[in-house]
């Protein structure tokens, strides 16, 4: 760099009294969720390799074993090992509520931010389709599709990423729409820049704050809803290890062995917690930044 | 203490209503200790009014709020006194603070807007604290409302008291919250910036509906402003603060003509006036940061920026030195007897007839430029039949930037100018109407104009904060025209961004930079260096020194007259402030509801012959000279609604010299008087050309200019 | 004000028309139609026994004149029969819907009231003791599913405790204990999910507020701290609140499916699980167009609320 080596001495004055920000503080929150959400990527990554059991290996002589020291979290009606089938299911669910919540979230976003900034009737269009779509409640819209699907793993991702999509849409359209005209949109526009030259380059980069808080918060709902379809039997079907399911095919013995029911939900309340937390704190930190920016 | 002893207290004669001693205020944030205010002291007495004057950042509205007790949760009183009369405010507990607050002491706000609660009408707002702090029955209380709003010349207060605040203009809002204030006759009223965000007439009837009210009042006054023109006009003493400290302290008189500190100094010198113009002398810049108040130098806080620092100055802390006779009457310098005496560069010139004719050729020619725009006709109006409705922004307007050479579009909010800069960048297309850039008709949206045309033409915004993309370093922001115009090899942008860079008189490692790290005045001038770097024939400035405080304004505005000289670019400079129009334009454009009113060079339009609206409009603003005196010319009422306007002369609803029915029908004629002097009014020639000079220096005859 | 509920109840009117296209064009996305349902039956069905059907149940008309068919029954009160009850929807979709508000409303009010008070309580403090503990309390609140709490609750209070029946059949007794005896279990499981809901965007919005220099200038009038907060601060604050009351109803209208499902309980929710399972495409159209009206109805409500409560939104 041949233009750093000679600086003027009002340069240097400038440097020294540039504003020292001090470090920001990560909110405890984001930690700890993210920790949390850590932990059980982390087992849907390696979880069906490091069980004990395979989680459908069935144990006929010890059915509905409490917690022992050869079943840590106790067996099922099959005798299945719960501890095994908890870490394995792990994946399952990761799996489908975070491909939910990436196909909501990227069709979403191309909607919202197309449509925010095109506006017009184009937009009246869109955003009434989402009125309509967003006059369901999720679950059940969820429901409907799977309904008319079939159910199973890959329609339960795919009716999520339904349920998601004009929601996720008519948050990028609102951030959007807040952009369309700041001026360093406008002077995009006085230069004469292409239409996706403005919406990528220009306006996209900026609404990744709202776009980070929404996916958090979808992330918790597309948890819930994959449970909660299993659960109804709308979404993974017997015998895979989805949490959900095996609340729902094990709740008759809730009684006489609540560790049936304990693991998996245990399991489900720690994750959505843990997405939850990682939300607020992402959040506070996004607002926290954007204060300390102004 | 009960409410009765507290007040008989402060209405003891030789005890001052406020009086501030060694008052200390921080703010804690992420851990540190932000100190706002060190070792104030302030007394304000009865009828008296006193100014609190700094740049943003220097406390004032701290001071302001502690005067209170009103800081938010994060501001905390560290150390010192308050008294409130005899009564020791930090004292009192929360009862006995809350008997005070709002009926003794009593506040005006910044922004009225959100001043207000938005869910309730206005005079309920009013009704709340007198139902809180008197004794009175509802009928008495409502009485007692709309006798207050008609106090405050609020038309029709029985209507306006059943208003929301939204339903009310800026200026009104303000009303709403005078008359709030005076509901209890309170002792003292402190006024933190009560006409910023106000345009200039409307800023001058609240100061004057303020003066008057404290006349009758006899309340203190402690007014929080930035703004040096309002001090000279309105108080009679005045403190000037920086970065926390009162640097001296006067009588208005003393502190503008003999100004003891160099802050102050500069502050005067640094401010457009209505009789400098650039070809007389550069403005004085102050350069350099505020220090940092978490980590505070030794020594005088303006040290680092003063242009008189000797090392004695860093040293230890300064002590104040009495100016005048008096405590009250003091600076905080160790050098002030040493440095040279202050001028103030008074000038009265003689006006030539017919201005300055080095009218240059002719760069952009607008002619009978309309632009009107249908309100948006959503979804739910076209199933409610909602009619169209149209706003007049722009309406006939015709004409021309010289090359080289500064138009000013000078006008209040809604007057149009932005619309009229938009066109002309291509942000708004016209309704009808032509506008020929040497020889090339331009088309209405940037989009449809050729690249080069798109280059020869750049815009500087009004809001520093907004106008560089966040996500963009300093050097990918400048860099972007030249790539898009293809102005220089990709291998030399890096160097052509720091020559640009250095043209702005930032240093090049602002480059890597990212606007956060960017004060405001910075900001704006990266914009200016993104919009010469395109080699523009022609840029149109939207506003870019309004949310700037005057030394950073003075600083842009000394570079964009130097930029010009060298690149020999137009601008067409778009403001609402009189002062820095007169210092820059070559020519000046007064507009009003979307029409032209007048134009000329600035030593036509500034003398007589006025448009009205231009002389209402010199009348109203507020010169930072207490030598300067003014008719005074108040207009009524609001500006009308733009949309679907009446037929006529768009100022003849307000106008104070309207002659007759004629200004209600017919647009009005054109009066040129000598080469560029062009006038549109109603008024025969003769009696436009009796016309007085509305500011003069006292005792002299001839307008300032 | 008036217009402003003209224009609302109109877009109300269009936002339905849009809901049942939707519900319409998904239910006939269903793999197989009714005639297969119902014939499925017998296992070797004649092949004219198949068209007979289709045509008895008008499923050989174009599809847009089975749409407005079901759109003109609809207007004049007839929703049409369940295949697989063999009797009409409408008494059967309005037992149910009776049943369900009697979980859903009790539920409302209740959290409605306890939400604001301790969205507010949290809020004058943000970060202190209570709000800590608030914050901990709604954030658990609105991480358990309902299936989840609802099993909980049953182990607890009706498997350990024996307080309260683990299913909430209406079979016998009646009166207004036997109910609030009943109703317990469900009523507690959605309370707590909608509380946790309400009182989070409570305490935010309250929070936003308490920072608006409205606020300041009402507490610098001297007025005492219980107006500052409940008449000038929560009036505003209530505004976000209000839609995520209404977003609330809607769950409760449809969401307590999984309410119903866990405690046996035969409401609105179980009506549509039911209609999925059995492929009973009427009742399924017909119940889903209920729900999703409820929650339609829920947000105009909302937002002429909101109207009521911001006067700028009425003139615009």
């Amino acid at each position: 760099m041949a233009d750093t080596t000679i600086r003027s001495a009002d340069e240097v004055e400038v440097e020294a009294t540039r504003e020292v920000t001090p470090p920001r503080r990560i909110p405890r929150s984001l930690l700890i969720g993210g920790g949390i959400v850590g932990l059980f990527l982390v087992l849907a990554v390696i979880g069906p390799h490091i069980t004990p059991y395979p989680f459908d290996k069935f144990h006929f002589g010890s059915r509905l074993a409490p917690p022992s020291e050869e079943f840590w979290w106790g067996t099922d009606r099959y005798g299945r090992d719960i501890f095994s089938r908890v870490i394995a299911g792990a994946r399952l669910t990761v799996l489908m509520a975070g491909a939910g919540t990436i196909i909501g979230v990227a069709v979403g976003l191309l909607i919202g931010l197309f449509s925010g900034y095109v506006g017009g009737w184009i937009d009246e269009i869109l955003m009434r389709l989402t009125d309509i779509a967003m006059s369901f409640p999720g679950l059940l819209l969820a429901m409907l599709v799977v309904a008319a699907l079939g159910s199973n793993e890959i329609n339960a991702v795919l009716s999520i990423g339904i349920v998601f999509t004009p929601k996720v849409a008519r948050v990028v359209r609102s951030a959007t729409l807040g952009l369309r005209h700041v001026q360093f949109v406008e002077a995009a526009e006085v230069r004469g820049e292409s239409n996706s030259f403005i919406i990528f380059r220009e306006i996209l980069p900026n609404v990744w704050p709202p776009i980070i808080v929404e996916t958090c918060i979808r992330l918790s709902y597309a948890v819930l809803l994959v449970v909660s379809l299993s659960y109804l039997g709308l979404g993974a079907q017997p015998p895979a290890p989805d949490w959900g399911l095996m609340i729902a095919k094990e709740r008759a013995f809730l009684a006489t062995a609540p560790w049936v029911v304990f693991a998996p939900a245990a399991a489900i309340v720690s994750l959505i917690i843990g997405v939850n937390l990682f939300g607020d704190g992402m959040r506070e930190w996004l607002a926290a930044r954007k204060t300390a920016d102004e | 203490m009960n409410r009765a002893a507290a007040a008989a207290r402060a209405t003891e004669p030789d005890i001052p209503v406020l009086s501030i001693r060694d008052l200390h205020v921080s703010y804690f944030a992420r851990g540190q200790e932000i100190r706002a205010v060190r070792g104030v002291n302030i007394t304000v007495r009865a009828g008296e009014t006193l100014a609190l004057v700094g740049e943003s950042g220097s406390g004032k509205s701290s001071v302001a709020f502690s005067a209170m007790r009103g800081l938010d949760a994060a501001g905390r009183i560290m150390k010192g006194s308050i008294h409130f009369g005899a009564t020791d405010l930090l004292a009192l507990n929360a009862q006995e603070l809350r008997a005070i607050q709002g009926s003794r002491i009593a506040m005006v706000y910044q922004d009225p807007q959100t001043a207000l609660n938005p869910g309730f009408r206005v005079g309920d707002q009013i009704a709340e604290v007198l139902k809180e702090h008197t004794d009175g029955t509802p009928s008495a209380t409502r009485e007692r409302v709309l006798q207050l709003l008609e106090e405050v010349k609020l038309p029709d207060p029985a209507n306006v008291a059943l208003r929301y605040p939204h339903e009310l203009s800026g200026g009104q809002q303000q009303r709403v919250l005078i008359a709030m204030a005076f509901a209890c006759n309170p002792q003292l009223l402190i006024m933190d910036e009560p006409t910023t965000g106000l345009d200039v007439t409307t800023e001058a009837h609240i100061l004057d509906l303020v003066a008057n009210l404290q006349r009758s009042h006899g309340s203190a006054i402690l007014y929080i402003t930035h703004n040096l023109g309002v001090v000279a006009r309105f108080c009679q003493r005045v403190a000037v603060m920086y970065a926390g400290e009162i640097l001296e302290e006067g009588p208005v008189s003393r502190v503008f003509s003999k100004p003891a500190h160099p802050y102050t100094r500069s502050l005067l010198s640094c401010i457009p006036r209505l009789d400098l113009s650039k070809h007389d002398r550069p403005l004085s810049a102050i350069e350099g940061r505020l220090p940092n108040l978490a980590n505070l130098p030794q020594g005088c806080i303006f040290a680092a920026r003063c242009e008189f620092r000797r090392e004695i100055c860093e040293q230890s802390a300064i002590e104040a030195e009495n100016v005048g006779k008096g405590t009250e009457d003091f600076v905080r310098c160790v050098r002030w007897r040493d440095i040279p005496k202050f001028k103030f560069d008074r000038h009265i010139r003689k006006r030539k007839p017919g201005g300055k004719s080095k009218q240059a050729a002719g760069l952009l020619d607008i002619e009978d430029l309309r632009c009107y725009y249908q309100l948006r006709r959503s979804f739910r109006d076209f199933i409610t039949g909602q009619k169209l409705r149209q706003v007049h922004a722009v309406d006939d307007i015709e004409l021309e930037v010289g090359h080289g050479q500064t138009l000013a579009i000078v006008g209040e909010s809604g007057c149009g100018k932005t619309t009229l800069g938009r066109t002309v960048v291509g942000l708004q297309p016209p309704t009808s109407g032509e506008q020929i850039f040497e020889g090339d008709e331009l088309e209405g949206t940037a989009r449809a104009r050729s690249a080069d045309l798109r280059r020869r033409i750049q815009i500087v915004f009004q809001n520093p904060d907004a106008t560089l993309n966040p996500q963009k370093s300093v050097g990918e922001t400048i860099r972007r025209p030249l790539q898009l115009f293809e102005l220089v090899p990709p291998e030399k942008q890096a160097d052509r961004v720091t020559e640009l860079l250095r043209s702005v008189n930032l240093p090049a490692s602002y480059a890597q930079r990212y606007p956060h790290e960017l004060s405001g005045g910075e900001k704006q001038r990266v914009a200016v260096a993104r919009a010469f770097a395109a080699e523009p024939e022609l840029i149109v400035c939207d506003e870019p020194l309004s949310a700037l405080d005057v030394s950073v304004q003075a600083a842009i505005l000394n570079l964009l007259v130097e930029l010009q000289k060298t690149s020999k670019t137009a601008y067409m400079f778009i403001s609402h402030d009189l002062s820095v129009v007169r210092y820059l334009s070559d020519q000046v454009a007064v507009m009003y509801m979307g029409r032209l009113c007048e134009i000329g060079t600035p030593e036509d339009v500034f003398v007589p012959p006025y448009h009205p609206y231009t002389e209402a409009l010199l009348s109203a603003i507020s010169l930072p000279d207490p030598l300067i005196s003014q008719e005074t010319i108040r207009l009524e009422g609001s500006v009308p609604s733009p949309v679907n306007p009446v037929p006529g002369c768009r100022f003849a609803s307000r106008c104070p010299r309207k002659i007759g029915a004629v200004c209600e029908t017919e647009d009005p004629p054109l009066h040129a008087f000598g080469k560029n002097h062009r006038l549109y009014c109603h008024i025969p020639r003769e009696e436009l050309e009796k016309m007085k000079p509305v500011i003069t220096y006292a005792g002299k005859k001839r307008a300032v200019v | 004000m008036l217009k402003y509920l003209v224009r609302r109840t109109g877009l109300l009117a269009l936002t339905l028309l849009g809901i049942s296209a939707m519900i319409f064009i998904i239910v006939q996305i269903l793999p197989g139609d009714a005639a297969d349902q119902i014939l499925e039956a017998w296992v070797e069905s004649e092949g004219g026994a198949h068209d007979i059907l289709r045509a008895k149940l008008g499923l050989d008309r174009p599809w847009y004149e089975q749409y407005f068919g079901w759109l003109w029954g609809i207007l004049h009160g007839d929703l049409g029969r369940s295949l697989s009850m063999d009797a009409p929807i409408g008494p059967i979709l309005f037992e149910r819907l009776g049943f369900s508000l009697r979980l859903a409303i009790p539920a409302l009010v209740i959290s409605v009231v306890l939400s604001l008070i301790l969205g507010v309580i949290a809020a004058v403090r943000p970060n202190g003791v209570v709000d800590s503990l608030i914050t901990v309390v709604t954030l658990t609140g609105v991480s358990v599913p309902a299936f989840v709490s609802g099993s909980l609750f049953i182990l607890i209070f009706a498997a350990w405790l024996n307080w309260f029946p683990s299913t909430s059949s209406l079979s016998e007794g009646s009166g207004f204990f036997h109910w609030a005896y009943v109703l317990a279990l469900p009523v507690a499981v959605l309370t707590l999910e909608s509380l946790a809901h309400i009182t989070r965007i409570t305490r935010s919005s309250m929070i936003e507020v308490l920072k608006t220099p409205y606020v300041r200038t009402a507490r610098l009038k001297g007025l005492p701290r219980r107006l500052v907060l409940y008449k000038h601060a929560l009036r505003n604050a209530m505004l976000p609140t209000l839609t995520v009351i209404a977003f609330n109803i809607g769950w409760m209208l449809g969401g307590v499916v999984l309410v119903e499902q866990v405690f046996s309980y035969p409401g609105l929710g179980s009506l549509v699980l039911f209609a999925i399972e059995q492929r009973d495409t009427p009742l399924l159209q017909a119940s889903m167009l209920f729900v999703a009206a409820g929650y339609c109805i829920a947000n105009a409500l909302a937002d002429i609320g909101y109207a009521l409560l911001d006067p700028r939104i009425r003139y615009t």
